[in-house]
């Protein structure tokens, strides 16, 4: 039954996934790797690995769109459920997503800088954690906020989460230098810790809750389209 | 046709009614956007972040040359959320499906893009009030030294005017909030990634909104050569460009517009050709002197027997300094203390654009002409004192200096000096009592120091040597600040002439001292001694 399901929907998901802010995001982020080989501009190790970050925030921020879909209000009443609805628009965004990283990575292989020494498997936690949140923070808009457009709400979430985690005390920073003494530390723990966090709070607020607020009350009811959207 | 259907004939409403429509909308988007959860959430943690309590002693000691430039990031940061802020009210009426309604009002798409233009007026006189504050409470530090730039402090709020009328722009080209969000992320790769870290290319360093200059130590105001007045007429240039730009798209496409965007493309070029043609040749023959020979540039002045050179911005510290020399003067015996000594203030500022900004530099003043210099002027072996002040941190370095000055009789010779001996024990002694602050200093050098030994930098950043001692000496200063301060001081007098005579043991100096030192290891045996 599921199967069938998942089978009939995947074509019309991979039709409505919001294919402009996930194209937009993902070109912004190779120009920007690509930048300094193209200019040619030389950049310290240190700022090649901040540089590569912000690519990934870039890429964040285009998956925060994921889960917008301009007909969420006629999918609200169907009895396929909303966890499966998300995941199948997570799982088609999966094997873009990496295609993609692999690709940041190598153009900033390319960088005049020594690129080589890149460290890529912590990078990739770190990308993976952004996206995670940016994806849990979109399902979160579209459970408490209603609506259906969660990226206008979910792409500034997750900058003000990028910056907060770079501006805190040194002490709680995840974006810590590469050669910083707690870089494996944070890595192990701090990042992954977040990524987990992520999936957690993807997973809970996917789930479709089984009461009702009434239409009048929250900050959903205020919509154009009222809030018997896609609840 | 009836009453009802009859279409108006009249279909402009008057001028007068359309500008104070505009007003009204203004007003009203102006309010929206200081309570925009982002913006306000930014302005708070701002406004936080600069009356919390504490920080770092320097803040008492503000140089207002650097001072002002460092007022422009955290106005970034507001400016970003205004940008999304911005964007958003925007593109509100299509987010709610209302853009239909505006057709039945007096204004057209473009005049509301003017009204939201106007709606940032109040945001940016906000923080410029903000900078304002910043700029008078530094003024009110009794520390505080040199000269602030108006241009430098009118660039943060001019970031934010500028980022702000990137979102409404961005609003009307793309009808998607996807774009704010990612406009952000290519400000914060232009400022915080190609803005700090590119070399080579200047020219396109300066083009980031934001360009920083930072690493180095302040310089006297006259050898700073940012060009902040440059800076902020390109973005002057680019506030009006992108804001005329918006106005374009949305359907305003007067000649008075047309002109005002082709006006502010010259102004935004001339800006931009003008601030990349670097420092100017008598600039850099100043810069050059400064650091060379600067005793032609500073003013001496005579506290006591010691007598202070300082760039003429920088003589208000010298009470400060003279309060830490005498400290260590204290503690030595007569016929010591009384002995003549200077102080003279060093700068590195043969590179970059403002100083010091991107690396390389020389660790101590080889192929500088310091010593004759110094002859010349009539101050022999000048001890250097820096461009920033405040804290046990600067006060030990300068302790340390004049300590090794008074015990050795020469300044530290070799770029950092590992001193072996029962001297060494005694100048890392002085220097820790010389004032209130100084142990405390040596404690928190300490603590973000790694290695083994200790070390105490120079007091002018590197451009002087530095005292290090291994852990063997060391081990007796520490048992020496276990012991009451009469007590230790007493000794130290009393013993002056056997702990300041050339090769004296650190064995020996800990028996003068009275305390023990403990046996040499093997880490000791590998410090190369001067």
């Amino acid at each position: 039954m599921i199967r069938a399901l998942v089978v009939a929907l995947l074509a019309p998901t991979w039709r409505t996934l919001p294919w402009a802010p996930l194209a937009a995001g993902g070109t912004l982020g190779l120009a920007l790797v690509g930048a300094p080989a193209l200019l040619p501009l030389t950049l310290p190790p240190v700022v090649l690995v901040d540089l590569v970050r912000v690519a990934a925030l870039s890429g964040a921020l285009g998956a925060a769109f994921l889960l917008d879909d301009p007909a969420g209000h006629t999918t609200g009443a169907v009895p396929t459920p909303r966890l499966l609805r998300h995941s199948l628009r997570t799982a088609l965004l999966l094997p873009l997503a990496a295609g993609w990283w692999v690709a940041v990575l190598a153009v900033a292989r390319l960088a005049p800088a020594s690129g080589a020494g890149l460290p890529y498997g912590a990078l990739t936690v770190e990308a993976a954690a952004l996206t995670a949140c940016s994806v849990a923070c979109a399902a979160g808009v579209l459970r408490w906020g209603g609506g259906t457009a969660a990226g206008s709400t979910a792409g500034p979430a997750v900058i003000v989460l990028s910056a907060s985690l770079a501006a805190v005390p040194h002490r709680y920073r995840l974006f810590v230098a590469v050669d910083d003494p707690h870089w494996a530390d944070v890595h192990r723990y701090g990042w992954a810790g977040l990524l987990a966090a992520a999936v957690c709070g993807w997973f809970a607020w996917s789930l479709q809750p089984t009461t009702r607020r009434p239409v009048s009350g929250g900050f959903g009811g205020r919509r154009a389209f009222g809030a018997a959207g896609s609840r | 046709m009836n009453a009802l259907t009859a279409v108006r004939e009249t279909v402009d409403a008057p001028a007068a009614n359309r500008r104070r429509a505009v007003l009204a909308l203004a007003r009203f988007e102006a309010g929206r956007l200081l309570l925009h959860p982002l913006v306000f959430t930014a302005a708070v943690v701002y406004s936080v972040w600069l009356l919390w309590p504490g920080g770092s002693p320097q803040e008492s000691f503000p140089v207002l040359q650097d001072m002002d430039r460092e007022t422009q990031i955290g106005l970034e940061l507001i400016g970003l959320a205004a940008l999304v802020g911005a964007n958003g009210a925007v593109l509100r009426s299509r987010r709610h499906g209302t853009e239909a309604h505006f057709g039945t009002l007096v204004l057209r798409p473009w005049q509301r893009t003017c009204a939201h233009l106007l709606s940032l007026v109040p945001l940016v006189l906000l923080t410029a009030a903000v900078v304002a504050a910043q700029l008078v409470r530094a003024l009110t530090r009794p520390g505080v030294v040199g000269h602030a730039s108006v241009n430098e402090l009118a660039t943060g709020p001019a970031l934010v005017l500028l980022f702000a009328v990137v979102g409404v722009l961005l609003g009307r080209v793309f009808r998607s909030s996807f774009a704010a969000p990612l406009a952000v992320v290519v400000v914060i790769a232009l400022t915080f990634v190609f803005g700090v870290g590119a070399s080579g290319a200047e020219g396109f360093r300066r083009l980031s909104p934001l360009a920083f200059d930072e690493g180095g130590m302040p310089l006297p105001s006259h050898l700073m050569g940012r060009p902040a007045g440059w800076h902020l007429l390109y973005l002057a240039g680019l506030v009006t460009l992108t804001g005329a730009g918006a106005v374009l798209v949305s359907g305003g496409r007067s000649a008075a517009v047309k002109a005002t965007a082709f006006g502010a493309l010259a102004v935004c070029s001339v800006g931009a050709v003008l601030q990349s043609l670097g420092p100017s040749d008598a600039l850099r023959a100043a810069r050059e002197e400064a650091t060379d020979r600067p005793s032609s540039m500073q003013e001496c002045h005579r506290r006591g027997p010691t007598t202070y050179c300082a760039f003429p911005e920088f003589t208000p510290w010298t009470d400060e300094w003279d309060t830490v020399v005498r400290g260590v003067r204290g503690l030595a015996p007569d016929g010591v203390k009384e002995r003549r000594l200077y102080v003279r203030q060093r700068v590195f500022a043969t590179d970059g654009p403002s100083g010091p900004g991107s690396g390389t530099r020389p660790a101590v003043p080889s192929g500088l002409h310091w010593a004759e210099d110094d002859r010349a002027a009539g101050t022999p072996d000048a001890i250097a004192a820096g461009t920033a002040w405040g804290g046990g941190e600067k006060e030990i370095a300068l302790a340390a200096a004049v300590a090794h000055q008074l015990v050795m009789g020469h300044g530290p010779r070799a770029s950092s000096a590992v001193m072996c001996d029962g001297r060494g024990v005694l100048v890392f002694w002085l220097a820790t009592q010389a004032t209130e602050h100084t142990e405390g200093g040596l404690h928190s050098i300490l603590a973000h120091s790694f290695g083994g030994g200790a070390s105490i930098p120079s007091p002018a950043d590197g451009l002087s040597a530095g005292l290090v001692l291994r852990d063997h000496e060391y081990a007796v200063v520490r048992a020496l600040l276990d012991r009451p301060r009469a007590e230790a001081g007493a000794r130290v007098k009393a013993e002056w002439g056997q702990l300041t005579a050339e090769g004296v043991s650190t064995e020996r100096a800990a028996e003068l001292l009275g305390v023990k030192a403990p046996p040499l290891t093997d880490d000791d045996r590998q410090w190369g001694c001067q």
